[in-house]
């Protein structure tokens, strides 16, 4: 199995405050990994490392071989890094198709003709052509959550950081939404995912990472992980005394 | 019958859907932009001097408004100095059109690449800079630059020098034609050049970074790039302007060619008009010259009902009064909107219809 992701003892803090320590992981070609962990324990701060938004203090990534330190965000994403923002970040003055296209025309660097083609099959498949003309500024949590979704999709990623996706979503949407991951999967597309709704994760994930004050805690087969002592009173705060 | 056999598996969606800019709007919006065009440069023959300065004066200060709304409403630069590059564009008139004899009006392209120039030095330490600091920044530059000329003799320092020994020799009706004739091409050239560039590629990364600078920098948009062209386009159409407004005054001094004023012009009409369209500059210095008219009997008053305006449609309608009435009927002038329709199934396919 060939490393996508390899995550080498990275650091970040702000002040005082460590948000990341010395961690290491990584990611194979194919696979899905969940993320879980108390709020502030440095989920969000990992995915920022990955995506470049924030620099690491210490230690080193490196994507498909390529060592990340020197590309910018955007390089990053043409590589082949896509996101999802916790709290979408739609381009609300643009149409669902014009934010979806930006994802297809710079992240795949295709084409604005070829990105046409790209965006319009990716809006069918995450059931967003009705609302294509819509501004994106117009549009529900729901479909907000699925327009960050194709907007990340429609630039060719080898691998997708979903941040907490399901949040917010009532038990249907999230069910429909698990439908749809899964199928990005299938696709061929490696996933890291953040996600508070366990059974959402546990539907989709190979495995299942466990971080607390910014280091990892526990990592392994997700039932194993979720089952173990330090995790139920940790992050389900649960008193296994 | 049809129900035994098996259901075809649907074509994919790109083949049943196309991409479409162009609305009937739109065709009206260019059809006018030329029209206009055409009945401005033909003005010296049916209208007075008096008409042909304030049209001039429109034209100038609509490339300058669509500058700043480039700048500020598409690039998130909210610049406070560009005052900077129109003191320079107007110090190329005494360096390059009286001391060095080129025509004057071959100065105005001269003025646009001096100030693109100045520019790279200047956005080097300015992009360094975010926000706030940002705009402070760009207006620091224009104060350096502003005591700089004051303090060079050569072209008459602090008090200014005349402009007319460069353009004697041209007729006052030439000289009058030609600078409403390049005003034409730097305020509608400005809305056409806007109008390509934001139905290009290009335009589409300048209208994501407008909405979210991290999310277009995540989709792979180069949004440093994209900054520093707006910047530089900026700059020399600041300096193509600046450059022409002092061969309308033909005497220029520091205070006035680096004045604040331009810019705050700018950033009112933008405002007003409707920040991060096409459309709302034209709309603004519409409303500008319609207050400045109505309102110049009020003396100082003036400028405090100006404000009180801003104020106002800032706090009542954030998007501008073009943003209020677009929304209002769906208007777009200038559409720059790219728009999914459905291609229309032949007869004979798929008789179980389009889903």
């Amino acid at each position: 199995m060939t490393v996508l992701l390899d995550v080498n003892s990275v650091d970040k803090s702000y002040g005082s405050l460590h948000v990341t320590q010395h961690l290491s992981f990584s990611l194979a070609e194919g696979e899905a990994l969940g993320v879980i962990g108390p709020n502030g324990a440095g989920k969000t701060t990992l995915f920022n490392l990955i995506t470049g938004d924030v620099k690491p203090d210490g230690g080193s990534l490196c994507f498909a071989g390529t060592p990340l330190d020197t590309h910018p965000p955007s390089g990053r994403c043409r590589l082949g890094i896509g996101r999802t923002y916790q709290i979408p970040h739609p381009f609300t003055g643009m149409t669902v198709f014009e934010n979806v296209l930006v994802g297809a025309a710079f992240g795949a660097d295709i084409s604005e003709s070829a990105a046409n083609r790209v965006a319009i099959d990716i809006l069918d498949r995450c059931g967003l052509i009705d609302k294509a003309n819509q501004l994106a500024g117009s549009l529900t949590l729901l479909d907000r959550k699925r327009l960050e979704l194709a907007r990340a999709l429609a630039s060719g990623p080898r691998l997708l950081l979903l941040d907490e996706i399901a949040g917010g979503l009532t038990e249907h949407e999230v069910h429909d939404l698990i439908a749809l991951i899964k199928e990005i999967r299938e696709s061929g597309v490696s996933l890291i995912w953040i996600e508070h709704i366990v059974h959402a994760l546990m539907a989709v994930v190979d495995r299942l990472m466990v971080i607390n004050f910014g280091a990892l805690l526990r990592e392994g087969a997700p039932r194993a992980v979720m089952d173990s002592p330090d995790v139920k009173e940790i992050y389900m705060g649960i008193d296994v005394e | 019958m049809t129900d035994c056999l098996p259901h075809p598996p649907a074509p994919p969606a790109s083949t049943r859907y196309s991409v479409v800019t162009q609305t009937r709007f739109s065709r009206m919006g260019e059809i006018a932009l030329i029209l206009v065009a055409i009945a401005l440069c033909l003005m010296p023959w049916w209208g007075d001097r008096g008409l042909i300065r304030t049209a001039t004066e429109f034209l100038y200060v609509l490339a300058l408004a669509q500058t700043w709304n480039l700048l500020a409403g598409y690039g998130g630069l909210v610049s406070i100095g560009q005052q900077a590059f129109i003191g320079l564009g107007g110090y190329c008139l005494v360096v390059f059109g009286v001391q060095m004899g080129v025509n004057i009006f071959l100065v105005i392209p001269i003025a646009a690449a001096v100030s693109a120039l100045v520019a790279i030095p200047a956005g080097v330490l300015l992009f360094r800079l975010r926000g706030a600091y940002f705009a402070v920044g760009t207006w620091v530059v224009a104060e350096v630059l502003r005591l700089l000329t004051a303090n060079t003799t050569a072209v008459g320092g602090g008090s200014g020098t005349s402009i007319t020994t460069a353009v004697k020799g041209i007729p006052a009706w030439w000289r009058e034609s030609l600078t409403l004739w390049i005003a034409i091409v730097l305020g509608l050239g400005a809305i056409a050049l806007g109008y390509l560039f934001l139905r290009s590629r290009n335009g589409l990364a300048l209208q994501a970074i407008r909405d979210s600078e991290p999310a277009s920098e995540s989709l792979g948009i180069r949004v440093d790039r994209m900054r520093w062209t707006v910047y530089l386009l900026a700059a020399a159409g600041c300096g193509a302007v600046g450059a022409l407004i002092f061969i309308s005054k033909l005497r220029i001094s520091p205070e006035a060619a680096y004045s604040l004023d331009w810019t705050t012009t700018m950033f009112f009409i933008v405002v007003i008009g409707g920040i991060g369209t096409l459309e709302g500059p034209i709309l603004g210095t519409i409303l500008f010259f319609a207050l400045r008219g109505l309102l110049s009997g009020f003396g100082s008053w003036y400028l405090i009902l100006l404000g009180a305006v801003a104020v106002l449609v800032m706090v009542r309608w954030p998007d501008g009064l073009w943003g209020l009435l677009s929304r209002k009927w769906d208007l777009a002038l200038f559409p720059t909107q790219r728009r999914v329709v459905a291609i229309a199934p032949r007869k004979e396919d798929s008789p179980h219809g389009s889903r």
